[in-house]
């Protein structure tokens, strides 16, 4: 299990994160999620050793690591960069770690995890030579040559094309799955992280907004910013006015499931639970895109700039005037000034 | 017309700098009578008797080669030993007054070399360590190592940081992550830098000249030799010159491919600095 606990991390000035407490279990696939900026490779670096955190403790299988230097703590990391050794063919790449602390059948070691990531035929080759998604591979198998106790990853797909990043996407997952050592994971992109991860925390400006499974942060986020960061396309957001029971929008009342008493707040509906109705709020089509099974509308409803993902099959045209409805099971409610989940 | 134009500007820079050369090199094989006719004659029976006599005569430079051989190598060897870490520390490390040290060590670059001997002169005899291998050493180091620490950080700089991560990460610890990971990657930057030191310790005269003596005389105080008061033997002079430059010619066209990528460090990429 590791442990973050209060961890603060000052650059000059500015702080990074701001307090960082986090529990990652065993065996598990954690991943940080965020925007850039927001935190979540400092705390991989913090977790492997490669920065100090200003305040805090880093606890690995209960033991305080926080001074550890990184080479003590028996963690693996694959950078963004892959950080191949250039001068060294794959096999001495593979084989450095193990090298390092004299370990016991080097060759046989290396071989087997070249072949786990099906490398084992350019074990000769030196890292310029290989292809991107090569070269991934090679850092992979670096990284579990040894047998670490914990598995850091920073935006490992980030380099790799569209159809590679899918494939990779699956078979990290089955390495992880094979090898059943705990992988933290770091991006920015959150299908990544809902597709990957076991459980995942969201960062935003150095601190942690929700920290739970991809279902559950998808299905209750918190705020309005983890809302409006998890889903593709975004969640839309109407200023709303809570009376008891219902919701008014754009003049058009929405029945809720809780009372809410009076109150200003943001509505929150995600693209796919909009449907175009008989009647409703009223919008005109702006943009239709496409999808095949389904087609992203970009409409306008008043001042609210709205997204729907809509059957294929429902023709619309830019100009088209309709309504729109959603179910109140469907919204999410933030208050209006602090952005928390109502 | 521009490339013929930019040939044309070539090969006149080139003949200016090639002049010297080609006339030594065609004065090292005249004989004396030869180089003193006026007008210069260009059509003459070439001699060998100079390289001859500059070799294996009674003024053979040959001790004199081995000296500057010994001094370069020593010096180089040193060199290099104090800068590679010193200059893996300026590039890494978060060190108080990093910068101050930067600068500090690019300034004694700068002082004229004519201000340094008298003092150095005075250090060393102090010392008793005059016409003596490691005072001389010790003074070519000193003018040497700003230099090559300079040139070596921005090839440090150059490789991304996290070469040296990865093998931390990697269990190396720091002096394995230079030696195995950083090291290599810099052999480039190695290979410039200790031919710029080597070259500039075999072409070194003003220090050798005022601190050598009878038991250290470097091959450029052996070729002044060949003036004198009395007379100077041109031709003598030219030979001993042309077998001094062989090495350096030698360095450098071994060096060659490094030595331009060398000089273009940083020019394009910002590098490794963060």
């Amino acid at each position: 299990m590791i442990e973050l606990k209060g961890i603060v991390k000052r650059h000059g000035a500015v702080t990074a994160l701001h307090g960082i407490n986090l529990e990652i279990r065993a065996g598990e696939f954690f991943a940080l999620l965020g925007p850039s900026g927001s935190g979540k490779t400092t705390t991989l670096r913090i977790l492997a050793g490669l920065e100090a955190a200003d305040e805090g403790r880093v606890l690995l299988d209960g033991r305080d690591v926080s001074e550890a230097d990184p080479g003590e703590r028996n963690v693996a990391m694959v950078f963004q960069s892959y950080a191949l050794y250039p001068h060294m063919s794959v096999y001495d790449n593979i084989a450095f770690p193990l090298r390092m602390v004299g370990a016991p059948d080097i060759d046989k070691s290396v071989k087997e995890a070249a072949e786990r990531v099906h490398i084992g035929h350019l074990l000769e080759r030196k890292p310029g030579q290989l292809s991107g998604g090569q070269q991934q591979r090679c850092a992979l198998a670096r990284a579990i040559v040894r047998q670490p106790r914990l598995f850091l990853l920073d935006e490992p797909l980030s380099n790799l094309d569209a159809k590679l990043r899918m494939e990779t996407r699956v078979e990290l997952r089955k390495l992880h799955r094979a090898l059943g050592v705990t992988t933290v994971y770091v991006t920015h992109d959150q299908e990544e992280a809902m597709t990957i991860a076991d459980r995942m925390a969201v960062f935003m400006d150095g601190r942690i907004e929700q920290v739970g499974t991809p279902v559950e942060l998808f299905a209750r986020p918190k705020s309005l910013e983890v809302a409006a960061f998890l889903g593709s396309p975004p969640m839309n957001f109407f200023p709303a006015q809570l009376h008891g029971r219902s919701a008014s929008i754009a003049g058009h009342s929405i029945p809720l499931q809780t009372d809410y008493g009076q109150r200003d707040a943001v509505l929150g509906v995600r693209p796919g639970a909009i449907r175009i109705a008989e009647s409703g709020i009223t919008a005109r089509v702006e943009l239709v895109e496409q999808l095949g099974e389904s087609a992203i509308v970009d409409l306008q409803a008043g001042a609210t700039a709205v997204r729907a993902r809509i059957d294929s099959r429902v023709r619309l045209r830019e100009g088209d005037a309709v309504h729109l409805a959603f179910d109140g099971e469907d919204v999410h409610l933030f208050d209006a000034q602090s952005h928390q989940r109502l | 017309m521009r490339k013929v134009l930019l040939a044309f500007a070539a090969s006149l820079l080139l003949a200016v700098w090639c002049f010297p050369v080609l006339w030594g090199l065609i004065t090292s094989f005249k004989t004396e009578r030869d180089v003193l006719a006026y007008p210069p004659v260009l059509v003459f029976t070439p001699t060998l008797a100079n390289y001859r006599e500059v070799l294996f005569g009674a003024t053979s430079i040959v001790p004199n080669l081995v000296s500057s051989l010994i001094l370069a190598i020593a010096t180089t060897a040193v060199t290099m030993l104090l800068a590679i870490p010193a200059a893996y520390a300026l590039a890494r490390l978060e060190l108080p007054a990093k910068r101050a040290t930067g600068f500090y060590v690019l300034a004694a670059q700068m002082l004229p070399p004519v201000g340094l001997v008298i003092p150095y002169f005075l250090m060393l005899r102090g010392l008793g360590w005059m016409d003596s291998y490691h005072g001389m050493v010790l003074v070519y180091v000193s003018a040497a190592l700003p230099f090559a620490i300079w040139l070596m950080v921005s090839y440090f700089e150059e490789i991304p940081r996290e070469m040296e991560e990865a093998a931390l990460l990697d269990r190396a610890g720091r002096l394995r992550a230079l030696l195995y990971v950083i090291l290599p990657q810099a052999r480039g930057g190695i290979a410039v830098t200790i031919v710029f030191v080597f070259l500039n310790a075999w072409n070194e005269f003003l220090f050798a000249v005022v601190l050598g003596g009878n038991r250290v005389r470097p091959v450029t105080v052996a070729m002044f030799n060949f003036i004198s008061v009395e007379q100077t033997q041109w031709a003598r002079l030219a030979a001993a010159a042309m077998i001094a430059m062989a090495p350096v010619i030698i360095l450098g066209l071994l060096a060659q491919k490094h030595i331009v990528k060398g000089l273009t460090v940083g020019a394009v990429k910002g590098g490794g600095r963060r």
